[in-house]
């Protein structure tokens, strides 16, 4: 066939031209368009009414069904102690839920009756719980956690008699150390519904789990990791088809290594339990931490409280208990509860004296059986004095009241309550726990704002033998201690010695100084000389000196409260402290330092030394028992 | 500029004798049939952004929705398709090479200033607007060629214009492989395929051309693509394929179009439904099918095919050696952008970022097309031959 050509000119193709166009491959151009958007179309009703895709693994997408993104949820990271015993771990339970739109109202009730039966739940509240629920009627509603997996495979089986019904498996957390370390550990529990807008961008949803107390909580972001996303298929209802793929895998949690050495903080807590048992008490703390890093070696506070009572879901009834009982289980006593300090605090006091030159070891400072200030006596605490005078250390040793007060005189009180301060009173420590509370150093300052006067020279007094407006939470007592024994830092206490990745990498913690407390080296020396003299005082030792053991320390009672029917206080018992290698008080390195706290002991003798006697010997395991059990009977000795 | 002058048409067993007014024969030459056919596609682009538009979310009157700024560029484009029809297509043959240059020099610029809107292309952003130069260089690269292998004076060796082609073909090629963009610098080679075979290359010749290419294309598979663009071209036949990855549009596409049933899901049903990735442009197809069937798939398939097909005929009908080689190389671009956009959206084509031809929301898209299939209208209209300019 010639195609036509134009000629304005006239004549024709020329050959070369006719030679050039080639029919056939006109033809085969047209070939291709008709196989081309041929094969297009075929391939489209292929697809559309077909049942197969490019690549054979994955089948089409019924109509109707979705592909939706999901959050995986992250394993997460275990609490382990010094030793490598897990403290917290997660196990797989089972949770029944219900799809209120599956479940016609015509046969609801029977599939209650059936389920309550399964799961011991009485039908009404099943029916209830499902009443009161206002989301979609495709969103799932949950009837049970903590299902027994009996029960969970029950209602599989029964799966066809119970529409609606589904069972899921989540991670549940157990502590199988329970109230020894649940102060420590913490808890975790579900995150309500106004968290969960607050929390949704950073991954969590209404179902998730986040630590609520102690180290579940202050290191939540390292347990909790990273959640995956994967992609799956739902039908039209928004059920689970099946699972396609995941789009990111999830980062499971890090896992916390502690200081603590479960073994340790047994101790503690056995030292503590039985001096609150003997002594009829109820409430008290012991800890103890390494002067030369800050990590804590225990830290008991009673009464406790089962961590696994939470994250079982904590019953109501059970949760009321806690909070009824005046002793406070769910409070940490070591850090979130503030207390006079009493004659511990008199390391500041003395600090204070030496270290601005008012007084030097070996000034003579008399010692009367009271102090007469503005009219009033002040009564040394054994009413006559300990004849003569004596020097700092020796009145340190005999925790005597009226030189405390003449020092608080020539201290005066801001400079006491910079000393105070100095040694990390009045701030938190900044240990890696949540709940820690400040105390308070009184000043002239603080005084006019608060009370709207300035301090009384007596309230100086009292503030100078950590009585009256002072508050301290144990573990700044014992941070005080411990930067006695290193020479004036205060460490960060930690309870966390390492965190392990995933992949294995251990990131140790790094010990964080806060602050020093800035006094000289002959200053912190003669203090723990003084503090030498405490425990090798036969009298006031209250047989410490007996033990075996290089012990330096302060002991001390603080009254408070309200007066009895026979006009006494009720006190409470302190004794900090640190145990050395040698007795070589310029020496710096003691590894121990500890505090014991028995509130409102009201014992005959100082009950903390008791506990601390008993702790130390459990500590350092020694052979003899030095304990002297009935100092703790009820009675009410006028104590330092 | 238009020549009245005594014509015979020989079309089949038809004389057409004209000597009309200018516009009315240019008018009775313009082949409608094309013309329809883009227009029912711009059509199609628009009512496409619109149904974006509304997916995502946008608010539809404001300069910045899709579907604004579709009608923008698609107006626009009708502008250029009918000012591009009038004007004698002379003139660019003339200005073919300064044209050309022009070409590699907005490519350069786009290399060293462009910026990535979506997909892969990259594009030079002006007053806002994101210009993507290689779908022009598409048409004015195809004007060089066809310009130079209808020169007056040259020899009849296929060797020498396979060369000359080739070599004119090369430095956008690189430059638009450098952006990167893999599938407007395989369109560039179809339209020089598709010009060299119908203008009558031996067949060995373009044998040896394909040969080489496709060595290149080997070598470039080892060497210069990434992992990324290996495993984005292999997804649509890689059973182990990441869902999450590449594969992840795939899946979705296919999804929808399944969901669209014979007569799809309405405009408004598609609204409730997520968006497709990229539905405005790589993946159009897939949401014009959710939304108006198999029956709406198979209209704009039916349409491509017309146009191609009329681009075909006019090629094999065109009075002078310049229309059958600029033709035929538009007909294998549109051809070859089909097929691979529609593939890609069926799952039987590697994900590449080539546009479906005036469906696809993208301004230079339209633009370019436009010009070009005008350019094959203004040489029907100003009759080809080898009459002087003017």
């Amino acid at each position: 066939m010639t195609p036509p050509q134009i000629y304005p000119g006239g004549g024709g193709p020329s050959e070369r031209e006719v030679r050039r166009r080639r029919p056939l491959r006109f033809f085969a151009a047209a070939l291709v368009i008709l196989l081309t958007f041929g094969g297009l179309g075929g391939r489209l009703m292929l697809i559309q009414f077909g049942a197969t895709t490019s690549s054979g693994a994955t089948t089409a997408v019924v109509r109707g069904h979705r592909i939706v993104e999901e959050l995986i949820t992250p394993a997460r990271g275990l609490v382990l102690d010094r030793g490598g015993r897990v403290l917290a771990k997660n196990i797989a339970v089972y949770a029944v839920q219900i799809r209120p739109g599956d479940l016609s109202l015509a046969i609801r009730a029977q599939v209650v009756e059936t389920l309550g039966e399964i799961l011991n739940i009485d039908p009404v509240r099943i029916i209830t719980l499902l009443d009161r629920s206002t989301g979609s009627l495709w969103e799932p509603i949950r009837i049970a956690n903590n299902v027994s997996e009996r029960a969970a495979r029950l209602i599989n089986e029964e799966r066809a008699s119970l529409p609606g019904v589904e069972t899921v498996i989540e991670a549940r957390r157990v502590y199988p150390y329970g109230t020894l370390i649940s102060h420590i550990v913490g808890y975790v529990g579900r995150i309500d519904g106004v968290e969960a807008s607050a929390l949704a961008p950073a991954g969590y949803t209404v179902i998730d789990f986040i630590g609520r107390a102690g180290v579940e909580a202050s290191y939540e972001e390292a347990l909790r990791g990273t959640p995956g996303i994967r992609q799956v298929e739902v039908d039209a209802k928004g059920r689970l088809v099946r699972i396609l793929g995941v789009t990111k895998p999830p980062v499971n949690g890090s896992s916390l290594t502690l200081t603590i050495d479960i073994e340790a903080q047994q101790r503690a807590a056995t030292a503590l339990e039985w001096g609150l048992k003997v002594a009829q008490n109820k409430e008290g703390v012991v800890a103890s931490i390494n002067p030369q890093n800050g990590e804590v070696i225990a830290l008991a506070s009673l009464p406790a409280y089962d961590n696994n009572d939470f994250s079982a879901g904590i019953s109501n009834a059970k949760y009321q208990s806690y909070l009824a009982n005046k002793y406070s289980p769910l409070l940490n006593h070591g850090i979130g509860s503030y207390f006079p300090p009493g004659s511990t605090y008199k390391l500041v006091t003395y600090s204070c004296a030496l270290e601005n030159r008012l007084v030097t070891p070996t000034t003579r400072i008399p010692s009367t059986a009271f102090l007469e200030v503005g009219g009033e006596k002040f009564y040394e605490w054994n009413r006559r004095g300990f004849g003569g005078s004596l020097t700092p250390a020796e009145a340190f040793m005999w925790s005597s009241n009226v030189i405390t007060f003449r020092l608080a005189q020539l201290v005066q009180i801001n400079r006491l309550s910079t000393c105070g301060r100095q040694w990390g009173f009045g701030a938190p420590t900044g240990i890696d726990l949540p709940g820690e509370i400040s105390g308070l150093v009184p000043d002239q300052a603080w005084a006019r704002a608060t009370i709207n006067r300035g301090l009384y020279d007596a309230e100086v007094m009292q503030s100078a033998q950590g009585q009256g407006y002072d508050l301290t939470s144990p573990i700044q007592v014992l941070n005080s201690f411990a930067a006695l024994a290193n020479s004036g830092t205060l460490w960060k206490p930690r309870v966390v010695l390492n965190i392990t990745s995933p992949d294995g990498t251990i990131t140790p913690t790094v010990p964080v100084a806060n602050a020093q407390v800035g006094m000289r080296e002959s200053t912190y020396q003669e203090m723990r000389r003084a503090a030498r003299k405490v425990a090798l005082s036969p009298i006031m030792s209250q047989g410490i000196w007996l033990m075996p053991l290089k012990v330096f320390g302060k002991s001390g009672t603080a009254q408070y409260g309200v007066r009895d029917k026979l006009g006494r206080l009720p006190y409470h018992n302190w004794m900090g402290g640190f145990v050395a290698p040698t007795e070589d008080s310029s020496k710096r390195d003691s590894t121990f330092a500890y505090v014991v706290f028995m509130h409102g002991s009201n014992t005959v003798g100082n009950a903390a030394k008791e506990v601390t006697k008993y702790y130390l010997q459990l500590q350092f395991k020694l052979k003899s028992d030095y304990r002297r059990p009935g100092l703790l009977t009820r009675g009410n000795f006028y104590g330092e | 500029m238009i020549i009245a002058a005594p014509v015979s048409l020989h079309v089949g067993t038809f004389t057409v004798n004209r000597l009309d007014s200018p516009l009315g024969s240019a008018l009775r030459r313009v082949d409608w049939i094309a013309a329809a056919a883009v227009g029912l596609l711009a059509l199609t682009g628009v009512g496409m952004a619109w149904l974006n538009a509304r997916s995502y979310g946008q608010e539809l009157l404001t300069p910045s929705s899709l579907l604004v700024r579709s009608l923008a560029w698609t107006l626009l484009a009708i502008a250029v398709y009918s000012v591009t029809t009038l004007v004698n297509w002379r003139w660019v043959r003339t200005f073919a090479w300064p044209l050309y240059a022009a070409n590699i020099l907005l490519l350069i610029i786009t290399l060293i200033y462009g910026v990535d809107s979506g997909g892969n292309n990259r594009a030079i952003a002006i007053f806002g607007l994101a210009i993507q130069s290689s779908e022009l260089s598409k048409i004015l690269t195809l004007v060089a060629i066809s310009t130079a292998l209808t020169r007056a004076g040259r020899g009849s060796g296929g060797l020498q214009d396979l060369a000359l082609a080739g070599a004119i073909v090369a430095p956008p090629f690189l430059l638009v492989v450098a952006q990167p963009d893999l599938g407007t610098s395989l369109a560039l080679v179809a339209a020089l395929f598709g010009a060299l075979y119908l203008s009558g290359v031996a067949t060995r010749w373009v044998a040896a051309l394909a040969s080489l290419v496709a060595a290149g294309g080997a070598l470039a598979w080892v060497v210069v693509l990434a992992d990324y663009q290996k495993e984005r071209l292999l997804a649509f036949i890689d059973p182990n394929a990441d869902p999450a990855g590449p594969k992840y549009q795939l899946l979705r596409s296919l999804e929808a179009i399944r969901g669209g049933g014979l007569f799809g899901a309405g405009a408004d049903g598609t609204t409730i439904l997520t968006p497709l990735p990229v539905q405005e442009s790589d993946f159009v197809f897939a949401a014009l099918v959710r939304a108006f069937g198999a029956v709406g798939g198979l209209f704009v398939i039916l349409l491509l095919a017309i146009l191609v097909g009329r681009l075909v005929w006019h090629s094999w009908t065109s009075p002078d050696e310049f229309g059958v080689i600029f033709a035929g190389g538009m007909a294998t671009v549109i051809l070859f952008q089909t097929l691979v956009n529609i593939g890609m959206n069926l799952g039987v084509a590697p994900i590449t970022g080539i546009t479906l031809p005036f469906v696809s929301y993208g301004g230079a898209s339209a633009i370019s097309l436009a010009f070009g299939l005008a350019l094959v209208q203004s040489h029907r209209v100003h009759d080809g031959g080898s009459s002087p300019l003017m």
